[in-house]
């Protein structure tokens, strides 16, 4: 191949734009989310703005803006977060261990990775709506700061 | 009448928990992994001292057993761990600090039989039996997968 370089780096030390589609998205936790379908341009800077991909069964379309990206390779692109709407059709738990509901929907601060609210399932059509503040850890489950009994407060309400 | 020797006080028996507190029920790591159902008690048959459970993980799968250093706390509905169990993270996939995936853990080397790892072996190809070594030392994190150091 012959290059023509000015002030660039050298082909060799950049990444081929083709590899990088339909390379796998990995999460910061190491979640394998899917796989690029498209690649987003910023035409003011020339540079990415974002990558899109399909998530989860449902296939639903992801566009992951550059400041939520840690590295783009040729064989991964790895984020630098979790996507909150990850966490969707999770468990909830209690802190001692009792299965609180399921959670069906996480409402976010406009389009960030930041959480506003959870809304969460206790029985077939019965929902109710806690604050990110009082889940201890996202995992698997979620894993409420409060026990059981404690708890009731949130779907008694 | 018999008079009975009561050597606990009677706060101590109001505190306690019995078998049948902790047998039955889920068993969940720190990240809220069902890992199974407690179903059996371990106890030292001289000083009586707690060891350990089994759990059971489900249909057609081998047992665990749990030793009482790794048990965080027994509450009225579940055995809470402080630590998750290596045998999670066979089947994780490995990838390298640039995402390239390098295989599957096909097994998990304990050390000591403490569940801490000393390496995982790592099945780079399907067809393959062959599986690399992966020492602890090169492991970054292990999350929803296993990640090694750049």
């Amino acid at each position: 191949m012959e290059a023509f370089v000015s002030q660039s780096p050298d082909p060799s030390k950049t990444t081929d734009f083709s590899s990088v589609l339909s390379s796998r998205v990995l999460s910061k936790n190491g979640t394998v989310l899917g796989k690029v379908s498209r690649l987003h341009f910023d035409p003011g800077n020339d540079r990415i703005s974002g990558i899109v991909f399909r998530y989860g069964l449902k296939r639903r379309e992801w566009y992951v803006c550059r400041p939520y990206i840690d590295r783009i390779g040729s064989d991964a692109v790895l984020l630098s977060i979790d996507p909150v709407l990850m966490h969707e059709g999770k468990k909830v738990i209690s802190a001692d261990g009792k299965t609180v509901g399921k959670l069906v929907q996480v409402v976010r601060k406009d389009s960030s990775n930041k959480i506003d609210e959870l809304v969460l399932r206790r029985r077939l059509y019965k929902t109710f709506t806690i604050s990110p503040s009082e889940v201890n850890h996202f995992g698997d489950s979620l894993i409420l700061k409060q026990t059981y009994d404690q708890a009731k407060k949130f779907f008694k309400s | 009448m018999i008079k009975r020797k009561n050597s606990s006080s009677p706060s101590h028996v109001e505190h306690a928990i019995t078998s049948e507190d902790l047998l039955g029920k889920d068993v969940i790591d720190p990240s809220g992994t069902f890992v199974g159902v407690a179903d059996i008690l371990y106890l030292d048959p001289k000083s009586l001292e707690f060891i350990g459970i089994s759990v059971d993980k489900g249909f057609l799968r081998t047992g665990l057993v749990i030793g009482a250093e790794y048990i965080r706390e027994v509450t009225a509905h579940a055995v809470l761990l402080n630590t998750r169990p290596v045998f999670r993270i066979k089947g994780m996939s490995v990838f390298d600090a640039h995402g390239k995936k390098l295989g599957t853990v096909k097994e998990v080397v304990l050390s000591q039989s403490k569940n801490e790892i000393e390496e995982l072996l790592v099945a780079t190809s399907k067809l393959s039996k062959k599986a690399e070594s992966v020492p602890a030392s090169i492991i970054d994190r292990i999350d929803e997968n296993v990640f090694l150091k750049e």
